[in-house]
């Protein structure tokens, strides 16, 4: 009796070790080499590989944009032909996040990789050590002074900002023309009288793929940086507890921007993800849709002959609007890149005019780099927009890391219920948590 | 003496022989603790710090990630997601496969044909398969539900939240259920024909049959694919993340979704860790009582 009870009690606690460990083998094993681990592979390479570059050695080029990989593998090409001896593997995912958390737990990041110099989170790495400080390169001051201000990490910079990218209302001109519609909206009531047009004339109006959590969180984080430039104080002010969810004028006005374009999308807009939203409307099923500029490369691989342009969200309330912006494509080498010297020269190499164009005319987002022509008329209106520096840095670069997440749950039921009250609710407690835990 | 010196060969013998058997454990031992009991002690140390899984330096804050589990709903709502959604996937696991054995074990044409069919699912991946049937209730289900007159078929099952579970559900079982299917068909094929020629000839009825021959069987079977099912019930995750990402909202967010969100979408590793071992100690305590229950059955 007592050996069953012992059996019984051992199996249950192998059982619970087997989930255990399950569940946090990632995590716990990161723990325990990333902190020491980066450093001592730092401290083997002595900052810097004394070897000459380039023989036989190999590097890795991670991206997290898949639709800029065929473009950097030509690039790549031509710096291998610049550089016999060196081959330089792209490899890709579209969640680089996870991607990078993963390596850097078995200190196994990639040598080069594209990083945002804005986020909190890079910049924590940053600070980490994770990455290889470039502050003293030359090849620093061909970008423009601005983009490196956003990019500065307490004095010092770790990436070198190659595209700034902007966030609007994607417009398909063949659409709009064949109902009648010439120039893209300047005002909010321009634009719902636009969808009324298509509405009357039996065309889906603005697509939104609801179904894409990640897609909701994106388009509520910009848009509420849009109506408010400084959401960060407002919501701020819901944590501290000095205004409540339901009382927040950014928050109210989501909600009625969302339900009134709620009219005009398609019945199975909760079933719709971003690829296939980005298909319907690069196809001409839809006249308008939310992106960034990142998002013209993918309309013109899904069909190369499609007529559109990107134009400013305009603010619901009438108001000033600016564009919010952030940097994109941005590149660093990792503390544990094979050959440190060989990545700055790919970095340099990046920097330079007739590459920067190269890769700016494929990735669609505005160019940082001097001396690239910006020849992309489906972003005309953009262009001008950082010209004029009618800009913004867009909110996630200053919400507290995790509000993205936490509160895209609740706006993507309210795109589902357009019940009010649940969403201040769900809004109020993911606040307080979050901006409790970044204290 | 001479009975002594036997003995005492004996003892040696034992020694000798309780020696070698302490040998053979020894690199499972270390394997076992290596890979599950060093992670789950390493899981614990830093459950109680709020290490952010990137930082070198860390602060020890005791039980407050613990504590703080229990400040929302999150944590509960997604537990009794996945322990409806586990007592489903059990059930539908272990009457589907036991059918579907039973009418593969039948004397038909084509027997071997429809065994591999059956099986050709396991040989894919979850993730895989998830990703198709996204794609499947987007382009497909709404046809047919139009086709058909169904309201609730005529737009993508994922997107409500109503069906949104059952949709993962049957993913998962259409796939999930080869390995079981194929057990309890090992399970039927031990049971001696001369025992239903015996109860036919007395009259039983077919639930008869079943009920005091096959089960009793095929019940070792059912012991294990239970087992098996809840602990991939309990730890769903991929189809969820390649088919409705927890949404919409949080209609299928399961614990291992509420781990990986915290964990890799925000940054509290440690807080993620703590959910992994409240969990752990959930599971363990299922797993002790289900221990328990069949260890009785068995005595009886």
């Amino acid at each position: 009796m007592r050996s069953r009870k012992l059996s019984i009690t051992m199996a249950a606690i192998l059982a619970a070790g087997a989930i255990l460990s399950g569940c946090s083998q990632g995590s716990s094993s990161g723990g325990a080499e990333a902190p020491g681990g980066a450093d001592t592979k730092a401290a083997e390479d002595g900052g810097g590989s004394g070897e000459s570059s380039g023989s036989g050695i190999e590097l890795e080029l991670f991206i997290s944009k898949p639709e800029v990989v065929e473009v950097m593998e030509d690039i790549a090409g031509k710096f291998c032909e610049e550089n016999p001896g060196v081959n330089i593997e792209v490899v890709s995912s579209d969640d680089g996040r996870t991607v990078v958390q993963t390596r850097a737990a078995s200190n196994k990041l990639p040598d080069i990789m594209n990083t945002f110099p804005a986020e909190d989170f890079y910049k924590n790495m940053f600070k980490e050590g994770y990455f290889e400080e470039i502050t003293d390169q030359e090849f620093l001051s061909k970008v423009n002074a601005e983009t490196m201000e956003m990019s500065d990490c307490d004095g010092s910079f770790y990436a070198v900002p190659m595209s700034l990218s902007t966030y609007g209302i994607y417009a398909n001109m063949d659409v709009l023309n064949a109902n009648g519609i010439t120039k893209t909206p300047d005002t909010w009531e321009e634009l719902i009288a636009d969808l009324e047009t298509l509405k009357a004339n039996g065309v889906t109006g603005f697509l939104m793929p609801d179904k894409d959590v990640g897609n909701v969180a994106q388009r509520f984080e910009r848009t509420a940086g849009i109506i408010n430039n400084d959401s960060y104080s407002e919501f701020k002010k819901v944590a501290d507890g000095e205004m409540e969810a339901k009382d927040s004028p950014t928050l109210k006005t989501w909600c009625d921007y969302n339900e009134q374009l709620l009219q005009y999308t398609t019945d199975d807009h909760m079933g719709m993800d971003y690829d296939i939203a980005a298909a319907e409307f690069s196809n001409g099923n839809a006249g308008f849709m939310l992106s960034g500029t990142w998002m013209l490369s993918t309309v013109q691989k899904n069909n190369p002959d499609a007529k559109v342009e990107l134009f400013a969200f305009p603010h619901p309330r009438g108001e000033a609007t600016k564009v919010p912006v952030n940097i994109d494509t941005s590149f660093s080498i990792s503390s544990t890149c094979a050959d440190k010297e060989l990545g700055l020269k790919f970095l340099e190499f990046m920097t330079r005019p007739d590459i920067a164009q190269m890769y700016c005319d494929v990735d669609g987002n505005v160019s940082t780099i001097e001396g690239v022509e910006y020849n992309i008329p489906e972003h005309a209106n953009m262009k001008a927009a950082v010209d004029q520096g009618n800009i913004f840095l867009t909110a996630v670069n200053f919400w507290p890391n995790g509000l993205r997440e936490e509160i895209r749950d609740g706006c993507q039921t309210f795109l589902s219920d357009c019940d009010r009250e649940s969403f201040f609710e769900s809004c109020q407690e993911a606040i307080e948590v979050i901006y409790g835990d970044n204290q | 003496m001479k009975e002594k010196k036997g003995t005492s060969q004996k003892a040696r013998r034992d020694k000798s022989k309780e020696r070698t058997f302490f040998l053979f454990t020894v690199p499972g031992f270390l394997l076992y603790s290596f890979f599950f009991i060093v992670p789950v002690l390493m899981g614990i140390y830093y459950s109680i710090t709020d290490w952010d899984g990137i930082s070198k330096s860390y602060n020890f804050i005791g039980l407050g990630n613990y504590v703080k589990i229990f400040h929302t709903n999150q944590f509960l709502d997604a537990l009794f997601f996945t322990l409806k959604y586990t007592a489903l996937l059990i059930v539908f696991t272990i009457v589907l496969g036991i059918v579907i054995a039973m009418l593969l074990n039948r004397k038909i044409k084509g027997r071997g044909f429809f065994r591999t069919v059956y099986f050709i699912p396991a040989v894919l991946s979850s993730l895989t398969v998830g990703l198709i049937f996204n794609k499947i209730c987007y382009y497909m289900i709404p046809v047919i539900g139009n086709a058909l007159h169904i309201q609730a078929l005529s737009q993508n099952p994922l997107a409500d939240k109503n069906l949104a579970m059952w949709t993962i559900l049957f993913v998962n079982l259409w796939q999930g259920l080869c390995i079981p299917t194929l057990l309890f068909l090992a399970g039927l094929q031990s049971v001696p024909v001369d025992l239903y020629d015996g109860a036919a000839l007395d009259g039983a009825s077919s639930w008869d049959i079943f009920r005091y021959i096959t089960l009793p069987f095929i019940l070792p079977v059912v012991s294990v694919v239970f087992v098996l099912t809840l602990k991939s019930g309990l730890m769903v995750f991929d189809y969820i993340k390649a088919m409705t990402d927890g949404g919409p909202g949080s209609a299928t967010r399961s614990v291992a979704m509420l781990i990986y969100k915290h964990g890799f979408t925000q940054n509290k590793y440690a807080f993620s860790i703590a959910e992994s071992i409240v969990m752990g100690i959930l599971v363990a305590a299922i797993s002790a009582a289900q221990i328990y229950f069949t260890d009785k059955k068995k005595a009886v």
